[in-house]
């Protein structure tokens, strides 16, 4: 049975995904905001729940179009043996983040972009075209972010 | 201040995270050569920017019980694209929304990153977003095969000498 979260991993939990206290000395700062805990103790129990998956990352989520980036959402259409020969092509990519097979009958490889110009990313989207013989490469870009909240209490 | 050289190249440094140690951040100050303080505060410089959206943690859904995600696309008439944008967002089971332009041959303009228990509630939570919306059609994607998962590095060697 999945080891299920102590009431102390919770609190860690739901506390650092809305926000993780910037300073030199972190782990000290969200010691004191659980009531007095050690910084030993909070850097232990995050290592345990690094080690047991339930972290995919702790970090800076950077906005990428105000780092002077451009990024798009891309999506082929691809059967058969050709799914893994179009996926290794798409993924030797750096810029491709996110690739994932998805249940639509047609379109049905899609895949997140983010490169450093906009004629980067077209070059790329060309490339994977041509490489992997599709007759279409669907290029959708934001128009409008309504939401971006990834957290989940737990 | 630290230069935008190494700024840049603080960048790329923290888009892999940062370690669970005493003090995340003097590794890279020490290869950058500024002090702790320094990259602390270009931290919250580039947060007050919103170059940085958000310093936190995220965690893997699958193992919260949040095991069923789908993509779900709405074809959403152009004068109610604000309301469904709107609507969908404030459902706590949606972790992304967007407005997207449309294709002739992939005619969705209103994309929901939905998150929930089982693939049934995914199903209901796109069906609930559908009807307010008056979506004049919409699928759910569900995401059969993660073939990559990895977050965007910044400034890049590769980039530097423009490969």
């Amino acid at each position: 049975m999945e080891k299920e979260l102590n009431e102390l991993e919770k609190k860690i939990l739901n506390l650092i995904q809305k926000d993780f206290p910037v300073s030199a000395r972190p782990f000290v700062k969200i010691a004191e905001k659980l009531g007095g805990l050690s910084e030993e103790c909070v850097m232990e129990s995050l290592r345990s729940l690094n080690e047991n998956g339930y972290l995919r990352r702790l970090g800076p989520i950077f906005n990428s179009d105000r780092l002077g980036y451009v990024s798009t959402l891309a999506a082929i259409a691809v059967s058969g043996d050709e799914i893994e020969k179009a996926g290794e092509i798409i993924n030797s990519y750096m810029e491709v983040t996110h690739n994932y097979l998805r249940s639509d009958e047609k379109f049905n490889m899609w895949f997140t972009l983010t490169a450093h110009s906009g004629d980067r990313l077209l070059k790329i989207i060309d490339e994977i075209k041509e490489r992997t013989g599709v007759s279409e490469v669907l290029n959708l870009p934001v128009v409008k972010k309504f939401k971006i909240k990834v957290e989940f209490n737990v | 201040m630290i230069t935008s050289e190494k700024l840049k190249k603080l960048i790329n440094m923290l888009s892999r995270g940062i370690e669970v140690t005493r003090s995340p951040f003097l590794k890279m100050a020490e290869t950058l050569g500024v002090s702790e303080e320094e990259v602390v505060e270009a931290v919250r410089v580039m947060m007050e920017e919103k170059k940085i959206r958000r310093f936190a943690a995220v965690l893997k859904q699958s193992k919260i019980g949040y095991s069923a995600n789908a993509m779900c696309v709405f074809n959403i008439s152009t004068e109610k694209i604000e309301f469904a944008g709107e609507f969908a967002s404030s459902l706590k089971a949606v972790s992304h929304c967007y407005e997207r332009a449309g294709t002739p041959s992939w005619n969705y303009n209103l994309y929901a990153m939905v998150h929930a228990k089982s693939k049934p509630e995914c199903e209901k939570i796109a069906e609930t977003i559908a009807a307010k919306t008056c979506a004049l059609s919409y699928k759910v994607l569900f995401s059969v095969r993660e073939l990559k998962k990895q977050n965007a590095v910044y400034f890049g060697d590769k980039e530097f000498n423009g490969v």
